[in-house]
């Protein structure tokens, strides 16, 4: 008698598809945030590229060469908070409750808006290259080696959004989301080597600087599209640590999300 | 057999500290319509999220259609349908997407899901709007959706909490028109809301909620004739005139009439043949209405009238009240007990170091008239001397906030500000300054009540003289036919008759526990 088939395994992946799908035209439909997460970056890529570039000394001379494959760092994790905020104003508006009540995978949200974030993402990240050869960024190894920084810029920032996920639940309402997210945010983005050398640093904080995960993540980005910096780590070695650190923070985080998901609905 | 659709028993749920649900009881028939009918924080919503699967209750048990919610949900969710207050739609979705999302998720098969989209769209009149995101939508389309979106999946239960909030008559019409269809189809509908229309048109059963629990579960029409089907409310030229009114009036229903300020209330099941008598007798008294209201019982009416206990006790009061109002006996209410004995332990708290607290008593939300004129007003505004800093001040905020009217000729003064005046002064006096309580006494009027009070009385026995003073004035000596004067000629020594001097002893004596309870109960002893 029921219209509706008792849900099966392969549901799920139907049930994440359809999420996924309504996250995607929610993004569409609001394209005044795509804007701003893309005119930040600029704004960055502006400022450091013409504004502060020239007093900014890098191994390896080019400062712009230097500077965007940090910038595709530091535009993914600033963007991170997107999946926050979207969390938390699907939580605060009820949205969240009516898929509790609905017969489908408890999975499938969550997966949902991850996997929608790494699409809006993937995107994201396409325009910003196009802006870094607009202001004279070059790849300097193999486009295959190029493509392969992309692909760990991507999936640091699918991992992100496991991490801010997370908080969006946590928090409860965008507003806060948003508020709460970026003091965490900013000392990893800023004392980091996405933008300036970590030698020039002081040193108690080279320390940090160089190990956390957007200073290893945004490294290994740039080893992969201009080479091995004079003085600095193989490329390998910053990609293995990167690879590390987006594993490491996936299985803490996947779990404590979606534990959070159970308990907060 | 035929079994509940729904069935709850014991239903409890706590926040922390706080107990949303104290035991919720009831079960709805297949095929029926359920209202929970209560205000905001009554609980109806938490219901609703225990049995849409969407938290666990604390303790009891909550059955859809002979599914446990906790042990088998995912049976359950293939049942229910959820709309309202707790389950929301994407406002960037156009219509037709959100409710094909929820087709999907609602495990719909491929090929049903357009189709029962566009079904709904049209039943609900969405059509025009099914292309446009939600956020473009009035209110009603919004609700209207709302509603279209939990039954997507066809399920036999329906939640719909509350779903007309905050809508215009014409929305909300239509929307019950919808959901008496679907009970036309045999779905079973719980239905939340705040409003006794609403469960009335279309509840088959109403369960009242209040507090976390059910106190009413019944016919529409049963609830209704517990209340009396219509009530008449009259605007009077003042209280005073409205107790008049009531006590003339009490006479005429059966339900006693409630009063509150300058208002008369009375439900009655024959509201014409009511009206007209209550007219002719006001009329006949030389009183008239200078307002009135006739209105279909609205949930304050059930609530004073379910919750029968509390507005038993009421009348009581009202009833001592209007006796002294026409300087009858006193007699020992419920309410001069009530006030007695929590005098009584707030001394006795006193005694024994406890921080004492404004006791909770009815009587001192009572007014009594303090002052004959603006020349007494002007020298009661003056602090008294000998007091201390902060009690002075108190004192001074209380009576500054006094709604005194110039002209008027008289000043109110709200016991329970009294009594936290008295409240102040006694802390002020047992912390630092040794305690002469003569100006307040002075100062609220009470100087001839207690006249033997000396310098060295002690701060216990203070307050508990003004705390005694303050349940005098509430149970014997306000009078809101006559102002009472500050300086009292007739003074409540005179009122209190010979026991007076003997309560003075008594209160030199230090027996300051026997005293307020007593000055309270005194009136009993009167010829």
């Amino acid at each position: 008698m029921l219209a509706a088939r008792p849900a099966k395994a392969g549901s799920a992946l139907r049930d994440m598809l359809a999420v996924t799908g309504r996250n995607l035209t929610s993004i569409r439909r609001v394209p005044q945030l795509l804007v701003f997460t893309l005119i930040q970056p600029v704004i960055f890529v502006v400022l450091f590229r013409y504004v502060m570039g020239g007093a900014i000394e890098v191994p390896g001379g080019s400062y712009v060469n230097y500077l965007i494959p940090g910038i595709f760092i530091q535009t993914v994790t600033f963007g991170a908070l997107q999946t926050a905020i979207g969390m938390a104003a699907d939580l605060k508006s009820g949205l969240l409750e009516r898929f509790r009540s609905l017969p489908m995978s408890r999975a499938a949200v969550l997966a949902g808006r991850t996997t929608a974030d790494l699409v809006r993402n993937i995107v994201v990240v396409a325009l910003i290259a196009g802006v870094g050869f607009l202001v004279g960024f070059r790849v300097q190894t193999s486009a295959w080696e190029f493509i392969g920084g992309l692909a760990i810029c991507i999936l640091f920032s699918y991992v992100l959004s496991w991490v801010f996920a997370t908080v969006g639940l946590l928090v409860g309402d965008p507003e806060s989301a948003q508020a709460a997210a970026f003091p965490v945010m900013a000392p990893f983005v800023f004392a980091s080597s996405a933008f300036v050398a970590v030698e020039s640093m002081p040193d108690w904080l080279q320390g940090f600087a160089r190990n956390q995960p957007v200073s290893v993540a945004a490294s290994a980005v740039r080893a992969l599209s201009i080479g091995q910096l004079p003085g600095g780590e193989s490329t390998s070695s910053y990609v293995i640590r990167a690879l590390l650190w987006c594993a490491g923070i996936l299985v803490v985080m996947m779990p404590l999300a979606i534990a959070r998901y159970r308990k907060t609905v | 057999m035929t079994k509940p659709a729904i069935l709850v028993e014991g239903l409890k749920k706590s926040y922390g500290n706080l107990e949303a649900l104290k035991g919720v009881d009831f079960e709805v028939p297949e095929g029926t319509i359920f209202g929970l009918l209560g205000p905001n924080g009554a609980g109806k919503t938490t219901v609703v999220r225990i049995l849409s699967t969407i938290i666990k209750p604390t303790a009891g048990r909550a059955m859809v259609l002979g599914y446990d919610v906790e042990k088998h949900p995912a049976e359950v969710r293939l049942r229910i349908g959820l709309a309202g207050q707790s389950a929301a739609v994407d406002p960037n979705l156009t219509g037709r997407e959100n409710l094909k999302l929820i087709g999907t998720l609602a495990q719909l098969s491929r090929s049903a899901i357009a189709p029962r989209a566009d079904e709904l769209l049209e039943r609900f009149q969405l059509v025009e709007a099914a292309n446009r995101p939600i956020r473009t939508y009035s209110g009603g389309m919004r609700r209207r959706l709302d509603v279209a979106a939990a039954l997507v999946g066809k399920p036999p239960v329906i939640f719909l909490d509350e779903p007309t909030t905050g809508l215009d008559i014409q929305s909300r019409t239509e929307l019950w028109r919808v959901i008496e269809e679907l009970v036309a189809e045999g779905s079973t509908v719980l239905l939340t809301t705040q409003y006794l229309e609403e469960a009335d048109v279309l509840a088959d059963r109403i369960a009242v909620v209040h507090g976390g629990v059910v106190v009413a579960n019944d016919t529409a029409s049963a609830l209704k004739a517990r209340l009396g089907s219509t009530v008449i409310e009259l605007t009077l030229k003042n209280d005073v005139e409205a107790k008049r009114a009531q006590a003339l009036l009490s006479r005429l229903v059966s339900d006693h009439p409630e009063h509150e300020g300058d208002k008369v209330r009375l439900s009655t099941a024959q509201a014409p043949k009511v009206l007209t008598q209550v007219l002719r007798s006001l009329d006949a008294n030389g009183m008239s209405a200078l307002g009135i209201t006739v209105r279909d019982p609205s949930l304050d009416d059930v609530f004073l009238a379910l919750t029968g206990k509390h507005a038993e006790e009421k009348k009581d009061e009202n009833e001592a009240e209007g006796k002294l109002a026409r300087g009858r006996k006193a007699k020992r209410t419920p309410a001069i007990e009530e006030a007695a004995k929590a005098v009584d332990g707030w001394i006795g708290g006193i005694e024994q170091g406890v921080e004492p607290e404004v006791p909770e008593v009815a009587a001192f939300d009572e007014r009594w008239h303090a002052v004959e004129d603006e020349e007494e007003w002007e020298t009661l505004t003056e602090p008294p001397d000998g007091l201390g800093e902060s009690a002075a001040g108190r004192l001074q905020d209380v009576l500054a906030q006094l709604p005194y009217k110039a002209g008027s000729g008289r000043l109110e003064v709200h016991l329970k500000e009294v009594a936290e005046a008295a409240l102040t002064y006694y802390r002020d006096a047992s912390s630092n300054q040794p305690l002469d309580v003569r100006p307040v006494a002075g100062y609220l009027g009470l100087e001839q009540r207690f006249g033997r009070i000396s310098g060295d009385t002690s701060a216990d026995q203070a307050a508990s003289l003004l705390m005694g003073a303050a349940v005098a004035k509430a149970v014997g000596l306000g009078s809101p036919n006559g102002p009472q004067t500050a300086k009292p000629q007739s003074s409540p020594r005179a009122q209190f008759g010979s026991s007076s001097t003997e309560l003075d002893k008594q209160y030199e004596c230090g027996q300051s526990r026997t005293d307020a309870g007593g000055a309270a109960g005194q009136g009993r002893k009167r010829p």
